[in-house]
């Protein structure tokens, strides 16, 4: 273990996929995750001098990109959002469509994060940050300064409108109109 | 198996074949733990394109290049305000010269610092009159400009390295043994023209306040402690300095006959600041015409002034 402090790019260079990826998570796109991965970064740089250590570095890095694409998400104007995903070749979901392995794997890949950018930014953010990256509940609290009991019950609702919206979706998501709520209210 | 219990092992890193073919078994009869494992699954093969990591890189540097110049330029307006303090100091040395009894003897006007402050901070040429004679007989006090580092980088600079190895056991408390004779420096004559003016009048000169106050002085690593061996001049000198304005924090009085001021100072402020101290009637050895350490280095430096003891 090394004794001296870490620089900024050696933590930055270590949360970079990561970050990366949380991006990619909430905004659905690579380039506006590249955009958001690089604001990221300049923000964390700035504010690398003050950091006092009240949270870890994972976390402080998380904040701030979580933070980042959230301000990205309410510049973008959602019409204009719509067609620019069109033009880049977003393609909403054609259930006649015949998919099998590889190709279906990538497409249920493909319609999984088209129906995460259908949450609203809240939701998508708690997705993302804890279904697709596995941030543990407690540092998902942290980053979101919520409780932890909040998280769980918010995360619980976006799994429900989540899946809602995947069952749309029938020949890639089988019969899922039915939630395990709704299931258990049945019985 | 529960679902609590496969979100649970989702979160495990590498679970065991067994537990994989149990999670597998149950994610393929519920739907939710099924999206859950798909969910987990969804970045699986995503890398950072490399043009995204080369732009962040790119940005950061750009935006780390603008703060050190942005840096060095408030380094700069807080050394034009101890610049203009040495150039005010000479006019108070000057006007407690020609007070002083054991002399008593009115100088010649041979350096008459008539700019004002902030022109004797930025220009080269601050004396107009001519200089008297080096080694001439003294009949004033002057101060003698010592330079001691400490904490510096590695140099080739012999001096430099002498003042390392006799400061390493010492802090940064004024050892007046040790520095003593290592840069003790031959003296020119500063003789000054009576002046009507007070310290205080002169210390108002010019720019001083405004380029003392710049929030800079706070973060700024570097130290110069000012030093007088008598004590007379030191209290004058305290009183100049805090009549200039300078925050509190920047100007710390070490106790006894010290007086010590922080700031950064990059090599062409070194210049002024050695042409200002000279204007002031200091003396500085010729090592000191080139800022002697990496700019880049954080250097902590001590500047004695001492009184001069009198040529009978």
């Amino acid at each position: 273990m090394s004794l001296h402090p870490p620089s900024f790019e050696e933590l930055a260079q270590k949360f970079e996929r990561e970050l990366y990826l949380t991006c990619y998570g909430i905004l659905g796109h690579r380039e506006d995750a590249a955009d958001a991965l690089q604001e990221t970064m300049l923000r964390a740089w700035r504010g690398f001098r003050g950091f006092r250590g009240e949270a870890q570095w994972r976390t402080w890095f998380h904040r701030i990109a979580v933070n980042t694409c959230i301000d990205m998400i309410r510049k973008r104007k959602p019409e204009t959002s719509l067609n620019v995903m069109r033009e880049e070749g977003f393609d909403p979901a054609d259930p006649r469509v015949n998919v099998s392995g590889e190709l279906e794997a990538d497409e249920r890949k493909r319609r999984l994060r088209e129906a995460i950018g259908k949450l609203d930014e809240k939701d998508r953010t708690l997705i993302v940050l804890r279904d697709v990256r596995g941030l543990p509940y407690e540092e998902l609290a942290r980053v979101l300064r919520l409780p932890e009991g909040t998280v769980k019950s918010r995360l619980k609702r976006a799994r429900e409108k989540l899946k809602k919206i995947l069952s749309a979706d029938a020949e890639l998501f089988g019969r899922s109109d039915v939630s395990n709520s709704e299931r258990r209210s049945k019985r | 198996m529960t679902c609590t219990e496969f979100e649970r092992l989702l979160d495990q890193r590498e679970p065991d074949a067994q537990t994989q073919t149990a999670m597998q078994r149950h994610a393929e009869q519920c739907e939710h733990c099924r999206m859950l494992l798909e969910l987990r699954a969804l970045d699986r093969d995503e890398e950072v394109p490399e043009l995204a990591s080369v732009r962040w890189k790119a940005a950061v540097r750009t935006e780390r290049a603008k703060a050190e110049v942005g840096q060095r330029r408030k380094g700069f307006l807080s050394f034009r305000g101890l610049a203009a303090a040495c150039a005010a100091l000479a006019v108070l040395v000057a006007a407690f010269t020609l007070r002083n009894p054991l002399t008593n003897v009115k100088p010649e006007p041979a350096m008459m610092l008539s700019a004002p402050v902030e022109e004797i901070a930025e220009t080269e040429e601050v004396m107009e009159a001519p200089m008297p004679a080096l080694g001439a007989v003294m009949e004033t006090p002057a101060p003698t400009i010592r330079l001691a580092a400490t904490g510096l980088p590695t140099t080739g600079n012999a001096l430099y390295s002498a003042a390392r190895k006799s400061q390493a056991n010492t802090d940064m408390a004024l050892n007046e043994s040790a520095l003593s004779g290592l840069y003790a420096a031959p003296m020119e004559e500063a003789m000054c023209e009576e002046t009507d003016e007070s310290p205080d009048e002169a210390a108002a000169l010019g720019s001083v306040s405004a380029a003392a106050q710049d929030a800079a002085w706070d973060s700024l690593p570097d130290m110069v402690r000012i030093t007088w061996s008598a004590e007379r001049p030191v209290e004058a000198a305290r009183q100049l300095l805090e009549a200039m304005a300078l925050p509190e924090n920047a100007l710390e009085t070490a106790g006894g006959n010290a007086v010590e001021l922080r700031f950064g100072i990059n090599t062409t402020e070194w210049e002024c600041f050695i042409a200002a101290l000279q204007s002031a009637g200091c003396d500085v050895l010729p090592e000191y015409d080139e800022m002697p350490w990496d700019e880049s280095g954080e250097t902590r430096f001590l500047l004695q002034i001492d009184e001069k003891e009198q040529i009978k």
